[in-house]
């Protein structure tokens, strides 16, 4: 032990002796402190600390790889690669004391990368607010990574070193480091779609995917993934320090020739153990996907089947989480008789990941056949006139892989406390043959992705009443209905009249923050809740000012569920808005978003219409909202709105939408813009605002054309129809 | 001692580095010469466990090659080229391989390292990085170094290469002093240095051991075969450049030593071989054999 501590004071001492190498961890140190200290002075949720840790470990890290991979081809070419240290070699230690002692010294300098990262990132995340054991938990894991990757980086290189006799090896050694970072990631895992060789990646912090990029559905969500890759990595490390220890005991006599043998020979079993439960992790995921392909019952995207669909009038839907992650679930339909007059066979729509033990029919049990998601349930009778009671009852773990390039990378999970079960994958039966999952398009033979029908706008659901009940989860669980009860590891969920799309959200460590007088509670991650409650504020004076005119809004609004990721655009799901930080780019206006979507609900078909105002002036009105509140509460000139393009909601559909403002295709937008102007100066505002809550009580909700079909008890506003109303109120007197 | 049977080596391109090499160091200096690639730093590899060789048997004080572990303990070792961190210290360096010795305590290696800094005259530098250091301050280091712990063999490569004559009187004191009830191996192309020290001698070429005796004996290879004439400077310049062994001027011309088995002009005489012309007609009639 003495010589193996001498020889590490003496490694330390090279290294640290070294100008270039003493200076670069306090240089790092340096970067990432300005960056956090940046990060924590700012408002923006793009930019909380969790997020710029994130960023700067993507780059950073993977650039503290290169000195990493240097010093670890230079500790073994140093001396005992070298002729003339030969000396060395003829001093009673044995290599592997050299070995050990070299790597220990090498990871301990990079250590010190590790250890300023993490002493900062929780100093000042604990500062900001953050809960201590949240702080730590991903201090932990940022650190863990580190070490890590440190780990098999040193490791790989002082194996190129001990092989390599010549110089080349450095060029080796940039080439192997900038193929286990950039390369990797590009090409291999997000090109080729390749994910298994995630685990070869170098550092993990990854450039191209936001697996990890955001505090919710990351760490926690994939700690399988972690656990397993990291132990494969950790054995992987061992076989190539073994492999080194190998090829520098052939530099010079030894007796522990067979020895280096047997532990090559045992860090090779073990890293073959270790790859198994990785291995066969993603071979189940994969499986997933070519069982799908081959399914005859899943359509091409271009091909797609028109659902068969019927109502359901209520659903009772009853979720038990395991201790083990297994789902076992219950779900009650009740059918109208007329929806299935005639029928043969009842289909259901259901996700292949959950098997079904039980079908009951009137309580009676019912004989059914599957297909993939396709449930065919033989009826029996006419059922006598009366409603079809169903009842079915299944069970499945839910980790949904998707492969295509488009997609998110899992589609649906329910891992502990971390949840997306969204409608549209069918975690409860849905009416009629529905096409949950579509294959890549007919021409692409044979087909080689599987996508979500809901991307391609194939479901439908249909309007009723929902209860849900979940237990057994270790955190509450949001959803778009009405809360009706929560206690621990229960709770209790009803709305009637509503589309039956239902989804459950959930994640460790999520916060729901009230505000006196504000009936909306925001839920967020730890580091998104700095940036979160002024725009809370905001949405607040937004709020107030419409509730001063306009009547009760139309949605039904009450919970904005705020994440770092997980939702593609600001989205209303009955009384849940869902919105993620990932695809907001306009942050200043995220409140206004939000309002948006409280005073008038789904507005998911606002991109969709042909632009026909003649027909349809549902758009432009509700625009008019926001056009009276950028002008009475802010005083905005039509220029300054032109000039704010972008971040006033909804303004563009007045002013902008066909380009420049003043673009001859939107002449009912410009002149509803200055028919308002008009009356507010002339101090008709009440007025103007008596026309838009006249609208307003017919419907200004643009839910999506098809999918939303049953959503759909608006009436669309003609453009004559706005003029006679204009006329009627604003010539009253 | 160290006994060397059929010891052979080839390396992976298939020449014999060293063929059927046998011989035995008792205690005392042993000599080592040979010409360049004679084998002898392959040999001396071999002797310091860094090479297997490919037959033959080696045993170190009794101890077999198969077990070098062992052998690395009793040894002492300076290669041909070498080198050390110039970021160390010389005392800094010599702690170093103490420790890596086993010299675990720290006043014992202090005044083994005092000790062999004086005799290799370095103690005023001896706080001063290894950087500063001259070509012939390294090589006393490195030659500290392989003394360091009095190990019970001592192999050296070309100790005395890069010395100034002064210091090399010094070593050579040095290793004489050292070798008593030890066993030195010393290989050098400087015959003086083998004049002076070794009662043994070997001498390699081609990978072979071509003599293994005394010095004496090396001196009388060279009997009848030495030969001395004066000469003009027109006369020298046509003689056979091989068969001058050295030339000296004098008042009539030049004075020229040849080495050959027939007088190599009229005028020339029968002279008393010295080591160094042994050593070449030795040499010679191996090249002829």
């Amino acid at each position: 032990m003495h010589k193996w501590w001498r020889h590490s004071i003496l490694e330390l001492r090279l290294l640290f002796g070294n100008p270039l190498f003493a200076s670069l961890p306090v240089i790092y140190a340096i970067l990432f402190i300005v960056m956090m200290l940046q990060a924590a002075s700012s408002n923006a949720p793009n930019h909380n600390l969790f997020t710029a840790a994130y960023s700067f470990h993507m780059l950073g890290h993977t650039m503290t790889l290169g000195p990493a991979m240097l010093i670890g081809i230079l500790s073994i070419r140093r001396d005992v690669c070298r002729r003339s240290f030969e000396w060395n070699h003829s001093l009673p230690v044995s290599f592997f004391t050299l070995l050990t002692s070299k790597y220990a010294v090498s990871l301990l300098y990079f250590s010190l990368f590790t250890l300023s990262t993490s002493v900062i990132f929780y100093i000042l995340s604990v500062s900001q607010g953050i809960a201590g054991y949240v702080a730590i938990m991903h201090t932990m894991q940022f650190a863990l990574q580190y070490e890590v990757s440190y780990m098999v980086t040193l490791a790989l290189a002082m194996l190129l070193g001990a092989s390599i006799p010549n110089r080349i090896v450095y060029l080796i050694g940039f080439c192997a480091w900038m193929f286990g970072t950039f390369f990797m990631e590009i090409y291999i895992i997000s090109e080729l779609r390749w994910m298994p060789a995630q685990v070869f990646h170098l550092n993990q912090f990854f450039l191209q995917s936001t697996r990890y990029e955001y505090e919710n559905w990351g760490y926690g969500l994939f700690s399988k993934d972690i656990n397993t890759s990291r132990w494969f990595v950790l054995a992987f490390t061992f076989l190539l320090l073994t492999v080194c220890l190998f090829l520098l005991n052939r530099k010079r006599s030894t007796m522990l020739r067979k020895a280096g043998w047997f532990a090559m020979l045992g860090a090779a079993v073990i890293t073959i153990a270790a790859a198994v439960p990785y291995g066969a992790l993603w071979a189940d995921r994969y499986a997933q996907i070519d069982a799908r392909l081959v399914d005859p019952s899943l359509s091409y995207i271009d091909d797609a089947e028109d659902a068969f669909f019927y109502r359901v009038s209520s659903y009772d839907i009853k979720v038990k989480r395991l201790p083990n992650d297994e789902l076992r679930m219950t779900a009650k339909l009740t059918i109208p008789a007329a929806e299935i007059k005639d029928m043969k066979q009842l289909p259901l729509t259901l996700n292949r990941m959950f098997k079904l033990e039980r079908v009951q029919l009137q309580g009676i049990d019912a004989r059914y056949s599957r297909q993939g998601d396709r449930i065919s349930v033989r009826m029996v009778g006419d059922g006598g006139g009366e409603d079809m009671q169903a009842e079915l009852e299944y069970r499945g773990k839910v980790m949904d892989f998707m492969d295509g390039y488009s997609n998110d990378e899992f589609a649906a999970y329910s891992v502990g406390p971390e949840v997306k079960l969204e409608g549209h994958l069918a975690w409860y039966p849905l009416p009629g043959y529905q096409n949950v999952y579509l294959k890549s398009n007919n021409g692409d033979y044979p087909p080689k992705h599987i996508y979500l029908g809901f991307d391609y706008g194939q479901l439908r659901y249909s309007t009723g009443n929902i209860k849900l009940e979940v237990e057994g989860y270790p955190v509450p669980l949001f959803t778009g209905l009405k809360e009706l009860e929560r206690r621990p590891g229960y709770q209790r969920f009803e709305d009637n009249g509503i589309q039956q799309n239902i989804s459950l959200y959930g994640g460790r460590f999520w916060k729901e923050l009230r505000q006196p007088d504000l009936p909306i509670t925001i839920v967020t991650t730890p580091y998104l809740e700095k940036a979160v409650l002024p725009i809370q504020r905001e949405l607040k004076v937004k709020y107030d000012y419409f509730s001063k005119w306009a009547p009760e809004f139309n949605s039904n609004a009450a919970k904005i569920l705020y994440l770092g990721q997980g939702f593609r655009y600001t989205r209303v799901d009955n009384r849940v808005i869902l919105s993620s930080n990932q695809y907001t780019y306009n942050f200043k206006n995220l409140s206004g978003e939000w309002m948006n979507s409280i005073l008038f609900g789904n507005q998911d078909g606002f991109y969709y219409y042909d632009e026909q105002p003649e027909r349809d002036m549902r758009g432009k009105i509700a625009s008019l909202f926001w056009y009276v509140y950028y002008v009475e509460e802010k005083g905005l000139s039509d220029k300054q709105l032109r000039a704010a393009y972008g971040n006033l909601r909804s303004v563009q559909q007045l002013l902008f939408k066909s380009g420049r403002g003043d673009d001859p295709q939107n002449r009912i937008g410009i002149s509803m813009a200055r028919q308002v102007r008009k009356a507010l100066e002339e101090g008709k505002g009440s007025q103007v605002k008596e026309l838009l809550v006249h609208f307003y009580r017919q419907g200004l909700m643009l839910p999506y054309p098809k999918q939303d079909d049953p959503l759909h008890p608006e009436e669309p506003i003609s453009y004559k129809e706005w003029k006679q109303a204009w006329e009627s109120i604003m010539n009253a007197d | 001692m160290i006994t060397i049977e059929h010891l052979s080596k080839t390396y992976r391109k298939g020449a014999w580095a060293l063929l059927d090499v046998s011989l035995q160091l008792d205690k005392g200096m042993t000599g080592l010469l040979g010409p360049n690639g004679a084998g002898k730093t392959t040999l001396m590899r071999i002797l310091a466990t860094l090479l297997t060789p490919t037959s033959g048997q080696v045993r170190v004080n009794g101890i077999s090659l198969g077990r070098p572990e062992e052998i690395r303990q009793m040894i002492g070792y300076l290669p041909q080229h070498f080198h050390i961190y110039p970021q160390l210290t010389g005392r800094d360096y010599l702690d170093y391989v103490a420790s890596m010795k086993g010299i675990s305590d720290r006043n014992a290696r202090f005044k083994e390292i005092s000790r062999l800094l004086e005799m290799v005259n370095l103690q005023e530098k001896a706080d001063k990085k290894v950087r500063t250091y001259s070509g012939g301050m390294k090589q006393r280091l490195g030659i500290a170094q392989a003394l360091l712990g009095s190990p019970d063999i001592l192999i050296v490569d070309e100790p005395t290469s890069g010395l100034d004559p002064q210091e090399r009187v010094r070593f050579r004191n040095v290793l004489t002093r050292f070798s008593i009830d030890r066993t030195v191996l010393l290989s050098t192309h400087i015959v003086a240095d083998i004049e002076s020290n070794c009662r043994h001698i070997a001498v390699m070429n081609k990978g072979r051991l071509v003599m293994n005796g005394s010095l004496a004996e090396l001196k009388a290879c060279g009997k009848g075969q030495v030969w001395e004439a004066v000469m003009s400077p027109d006369e020298f310049t046509l003689m056979d450049p091989l068969t001058v062994v050295s030339t000296r001027t004098v008042p009539e011309g030049v004075l020229c030593r040849f080495i050959g088995q027939t007088s190599p002009a009229p005028e020339a005489f029968p002279a008393d071989p010295t080591l160094e012309d042994g050593y070449l007609a030795l040499l010679r009639r191996d090249r002829y054999a």
